[in-house]
């Protein structure tokens, strides 16, 4: 896949993982068109997502030329890998490196169960809301 | 371990029903935060960043974990990230947030807190409006 192929990243602003293939991209220095999802809940998936990420359906999603690349990790690993120039992003030495996707791999597991059970919490902060809401329409 | 750790802090902390739950939710929270911390300090080798010097692949995954840690630090009202617990993530964090391949994509703590606020928002106008319809029906 040649360095001067379009890149496109499909990503989300509500995402805290789309931010990780921005820096990359930033940091690497290679242009390319942002892409704005909507956001799960209120709109409708693109049907850009919906072709390039047909497992997860989700963003972030990378487009480089016809090719597209899912997860925001293995993004990173994929732009430092097909743009080999520096700075070079993950550590040359190869403990290093396995220790690094060790962590980065610790680091992801939290965020999803932080960002779950923070969903839980709304739901149940809302549902409560809704109990109270329905109570005060019957007695009135 | 640590996981299992977290992911009961986190439920507990957000689920929490009165102060005493809260308060070892959250020491729980600390703890696995402070793991991240020795992580720091070892793979930065006194350097500003994960990476040594320059931003690495650690930095950026870490990324993603600054905007969630801002929510729950909203909801519970308290700061896990503190200067006496995680000095070097405590730093790491402005540092990372200041550099020129971070600002213009990370939200601001600010940004994070508002966008919550249109959720929770939008969250009960449908609520609301779902119960409207059925309290009609009645």
């Amino acid at each position: 896949m040649a360095q001067n192929d379009t890149v496109k990243l499909i990503g989300c602003s509500d995402d805290p993982f789309s931010i990780r293939p921005r820096v990359a991209l930033h940091l690497k220095s290679i242009k390319y068109e942002y892409l704005e999802e909507p956001d799960d809940d209120l709109g409708e998936k693109s049907q850009l997502l919906l072709k390039s990420n047909p497992i997860h359906k989700k963003t972030p999603v990378l487009i480089h030329g016809d090719l597209a690349i899912c997860e925001s990790l293995n993004i990173v690993q994929y732009l430092d890998e097909a743009w080999p120039s520096d700075p070079s992003i993950l550590p040359s030495n190869a403990y290093d490196r396995a220790s690094a996707r060790f962590w980065a791999q610790y680091i992801d597991d939290k965020v999803k169960q932080f960002r779950d059970s923070l969903l839980h919490a709304l739901f149940c902060f809302l549902s409560k809301f809704d109990t109270l809401v329905s109570v005060i329409n019957k007695s009135v | 371990m640590c996981l299992k750790q977290c992911f009961e802090a986190a439920n507990a902390l957000t689920g929490a029903n009165n102060d005493e739950e809260r308060i070892a939710a959250t020491g729980k929270l600390t703890e696995c935060l402070a793991i991240l911390e020795e992580t720091f300090q070892k793979s930065s080798k006194g350097l500003g960043f994960f990476g040594g010097e320059t931003i690495g692949y650690l930095d950026i995954a870490c990324a993603a974990l600054l905007g969630p840690i801002s929510v729950i630090e909203m909801f519970s009202a308290d700061k896990f990230v503190r200067e006496e617990t995680t000095p070097g993530l405590i730093q790491w964090a402005v540092r990372f947030r200041a550099h020129e391949a971070v600002r213009p994509y990370m939200p601001t703590v600010e940004e994070v807190t508002e966008l919550v606020k249109q959720r929770i928002e939008e969250g009960f106008k449908r609520n609301f409006k779902s119960n409207v319809s059925t309290s009609e029906y009645e």
